[in-house]
């Protein structure tokens, strides 16, 4: 009967066995190998990033690490703390459903002392191209071409009373193949018009326009999702405003969108899990995916999202990008998913999130 | 009680905590490389041996004690290294515990312990012989003549004798030979050696529930010993070797056999090593090696400590040679000033070289860490603003994973040790004792003259003291001005580069 051990460490195999990027909290201590993220709820200070390592112990003691987790704490939007699971890695090529179990026995403990009553694991459930940066809702991203990922037994994660929250896609179209659809990539559609806006601007108006179209995001109580973690390039941005009437400066604000080229792509080449360590190379970098991360429409109009896209995929196409997807597109989003499918898009990638409720 | 023919133990430095709020540290936690060879020899040569490491069985075990060592096992000698200076207190408090509990022979050895031996042995009735300079053979010679047999004819040891002290005829200096039949891995020789590679910090804590996430596995490899320079603060330069063993230059491991050890600790787990020994600049060795470790398949990272800047070609080797995860260049410029640089070090490179070599890690995407000091000789007040801005300027421009300056501190053997008015020191610290009253005032909370033990005729100890402070309040805490602009969305990223042509 083989002895398991859960221990906070981020071995090295999982570099070698699931490629990654990791562009979270003091990602520059990584390298040093130590990390450290406090968060303060509820009047307590909580760490917040918990990488787990599963290992076999045999009976001479000699150990074998066979399952990685990157569990990290966060407060949802009814102030609740949430332990999220990143898709559990094999470190060996077998996989052994006890280590998993061990797993999340270990996530329990874990999210008891840290007082929290939802544990959420996300599950690379279907990877059907190659999914441009971030392949995950949270900071760390692995390369799902090549990681070694566990694979998602629905049946044993529902024995270890796990349900089924939310699917979110990601599609995927070239940018020739939009514009063909699109008839064109001109800068403005209906009554919109798009234009570029700076991170502060574009922060802005994501904040006030709180219209339940929008791109899937976990919280928007704790700043510890991508989004707000990784810096703006040029020209990545635009707001969407309606057409300004006789007299009116300036239309009123209908919509976001922001892109970001696949920096996975200068990490794999370069060897480094730390793209913003090295910014410099993201910005030397000749990018082939695009990818739109955060969006947002204070309506379901086709018109709007076009005048977004279509600045967007010109804007990529300007860089020399060939191929763009559009993520964080969940159940709810019927109207955008159906718009992207008939301009083209097919999906890539589905995510599911699965939900336990513990304590 | 089990019998056990030596005992190891490894001392770790106590600081008493004088605030309220805060924790008593145990710091300085790596031990000497050559423990675990050594207990490996005996163990080779059929001694029963074991290593305990205080700190570490501190920090899982609030309640250990050394004098419960003694309780479980009946050593008939105790081996405890004084390498560093900073465990001068630890190591004769220990003695005096071994001493009170058992009848074992308590040997001294490592550097400090060394360079002090003729005052230790005469100061501390606790200690019964020092071996001086490398112990391999010396520790088994000696072992085998325990007890009753004849000490004199033991290399390199200087031992009690009644009242009187004496030393051995007879020399051992290790030579390439020697270090090839030694093994580093044997780790099972250490008790709790699977906590010992997760203290991948020199300051451990008594508390086990710190706010600091370790990721890593650490162990250290064995590359080499001696010098070719001489840093004027460094205890372990051309001339201390010669002084202390015996050494006229450095010698390399076998690459085989530090391959085969990197095989080992891939075994074990181990997720990163330390390599720390870089004495010829050309670094063929190196070339050999990473290309030995590549061809044998070896996962790991590697922090590597570079004594003078490479050139792009090793940073490119070194970069496909390890696991990227953990895997860093260390350069250790100390200063800012060029002249002051220039006085101080042994390996000199000017600004220009090093932001060269910065570069190169740069394009080949290699983290660095880059440490600078205090209290160097010839550095004045306004030559440590040249630090500061050569620290900000690296900081803003360059992929540094950390950066440091901690105040020197008086090493035994150094050559300003050694020449105090020539480096312009004025020393605090004249002997082993003032080393042993030191590290006893901060073990139990007293007050001490001297967090240094020196200071220079251009600087005194307190502003030392206080640039250290400042830098860390400048420098180790910030961010790279760009970087910041990108956080706080004052400024994007650009693309460079563009695909022309566009779209398929």
């Amino acid at each position: 009967m083989p002895e398991f051990k859960t221990d906070i460490r981020l071995p090295i195999a999982v570099l070698r066995k699931a490629p990654f990027v990791y562009v979270g909290p003091d990602f520059r201590s990584v390298p040093l190998g130590v990390v450290s993220d406090i968060v303060e709820h509820r009047g307590r200070q909580i760490q917040r990033l918990y990488p787990f390592a599963v290992s076999e112990v045999e009976g001479d003691g000699a150990s074998a690490d066979l399952l990685f987790c990157f569990a990290f704490f966060y407060i949802n939007d009814e102030d609740e703390g949430v332990v999220f699971l990143t898709h559990p890695i094999n470190l060996t090529a077998s996989e052994d459903p006890e280590a998993l179990e061990a797993l999340l026995a270990e996530v329990e403990k874990l999210a008891v002392f840290l007082g929290s009553s939802l544990i959420e694991m996300e599950v690379h459930d279907q990877v059907t191209g190659s999914v441009a940066f971030p392949t995950s809702l949270s900071f760390i991203s692995y390369d799902l071409n090549h990681a070694a990922i566990m694979k998602a037994d629905a049946a044993h994660l529902q024995r270890l009373g796990f349900r089924e929250d939310m699917e979110i896609v990601c599609l995927e179209q070239s940018v020739s193949g939009f514009e063909r659809v699109a008839g064109g990539v001109d800068e403005n559609h209906g009554g919109y018009v798009a234009s570029p806006a700076s991170p502060n601007e574009f922060a802005t108006v994501k904040k006030a326009l709180n219209s339940p179209v929008r791109s899937y995001e976990p919280t928007r109580s704790d700043n510890v999702f991508v989004p707000t973690h990784l810096p703006f390039f040029e020209d990545a941005a635009f707001i969407a405003r309606r057409r300004p009437r006789w007299l009116v400066r300036r239309g009123s604000v209908e919509g976001y969108l922001r892109w970001l080229p696949n920096i996975m792509e200068p990490s794999i080449e370069g060897r480094t899990p730390y793209p913003l360590l090295f910014y410099h190379a993201l910005e030397d970098h000749v990018y082939s995916h695009g990818k739109i991360i955060d969006w947002g429409l204070s309506r379901e109009d086709g018109e709007l999202l076009t005048s977004l896209l279509s600045h967007a995929v010109k804007s990529m196409e300007q860089r020399g990008i060939q191929r763009f997807q559009f993520a964080h597109v969940d159940g709810e989003q019927r109207f955008v998913k159906k718009y992207l499918e008939e301009s083209g898009f097919k999906m890539t990638h589905k995510i599911k999130l699965l939900r336990k409720e513990v304590g | 009680m089990k019998e056990i023919d030596c005992l190891f133990i490894h001392p770790s430095t106590h600081y008493r905590s004088k605030g309220p709020g805060l924790s008593d540290l145990v710091t300085f936690i790596t031990m000497p490389l050559g423990t675990i060879a050594l207990a490996d020899l005996l163990d080779r040569h059929g001694y029963s041996t074991l290593i305990f490491h205080t700190g570490i069985e501190q920090m899982y075990d609030r309640s250990f004690n050394v004098a419960d060592l003694f309780r479980r096992y009946d050593p008939s000698v105790v081996g405890i290294d004084l390498h560093w200076f900073v465990h001068s207190y630890d190591v004769i408090r220990i003695a005096r515990v071994a001493k009170q509990h058992s009848e074992a022979f308590v040997v001294l050895g490592g550097f400090t312990a060394s360079y002090f031996a003729e005052e230790i042995l005469s100061q501390f009735r606790c200690v019964d012989a020092v071996i001086k300079g490398d112990a391999e053979i010396p520790l088994l010679e000696l072992m085998k003549r325990r007890p009753g047999g004849r000490l004199d004819e033991v290399p390199n040891l200087l031992y009690r004798d009644g009242d009187s002290i004496r030393s051995s005829g007879g020399t051992f200096i290790a030579d390439e030979d020697a270090l090839g039949q030694l093994n580093y891995s044997n780790f099972k020789l250490l008790s709790n050696y699977d906590r010992y590679h997760r203290a991948i910090n020199q300051s451990g804590d008594l508390d086990p529930y710190a706010w600091k996430i370790r990721l890593k596995r650490q162990a250290w490899v064995p590359l080499g010993r001696g010098c070719p320079v001489e840093c004027s603060y460094c205890g372990g330069g051309l001339n201390a070797h010669r002084l202390l063993t015996g050494r006229r230059g450095p010698i390399f491991h076998p690459k085989e056999q530090v391959v085969e050890t990197l095989a080992r600790f891939e075994e074990e787990r181990i997720d990163s090593t330390y390599m720390d020994f870089d004495p010829h600049p050309e670094r063929r060795y190196y070339r050999e090696l990473f290309e030995m470790i590549r061809k044998e398949k070896i996962d790991i990272s590697t922090e590597f400590a570079l004594w003078s800047p490479s050139d792009r070609a090793f940073i490119r080797d070194f970069a496909r040679t390890f696991n990227p995860l953990y895997s860093t260049l260390v350069l250790s410029p100390e200063s800012g000033s060029e002249e002051v640089r220039r006085r101080n070090k042994g390996f000199y490179y000017d600004n220009e070289e090093l932001f060269t070599w910065l570069g190169s890690a740069k394009q080949e995407l290699v983290p660095t860490e880059i440490y600078f000091a205090t209290g160097l000789s010839w550095e004045t007040a306004e030559s440590f603003e040249e630090t500061i801005k050569l620290a900000e300027a690296i900081l803003d421009n360059y992929p540094v994973v950390t950066m440091s300056c901690n105040p020197l501190v008086m090493e035994p053997a150094s050559p300003r040790y050694l020449q105090p008015e020539k480096f312009g020191i004025k020393p605090k610290i004249r002997g082993f004792i003032d080393y042993y009253n030191m590290f006893w005032g901060l073990a139990e909370g007293l007050p001490i003259e001297t967090q240094i033990g020196y200071e220079t005729i251009w600087q005194t100890e307190a502003q030392i003291i206080e640039n250290s402070v400042r830098f860390d309040k400048v420098i180790a805490s910030a961010q790279p001005r760009r970087w910041k602009r990108l956080m706080d969305g004052e400024e994007v990223l650009h693309f460079k580069n563009c695909k022309s042509g566009g779209t398929q």
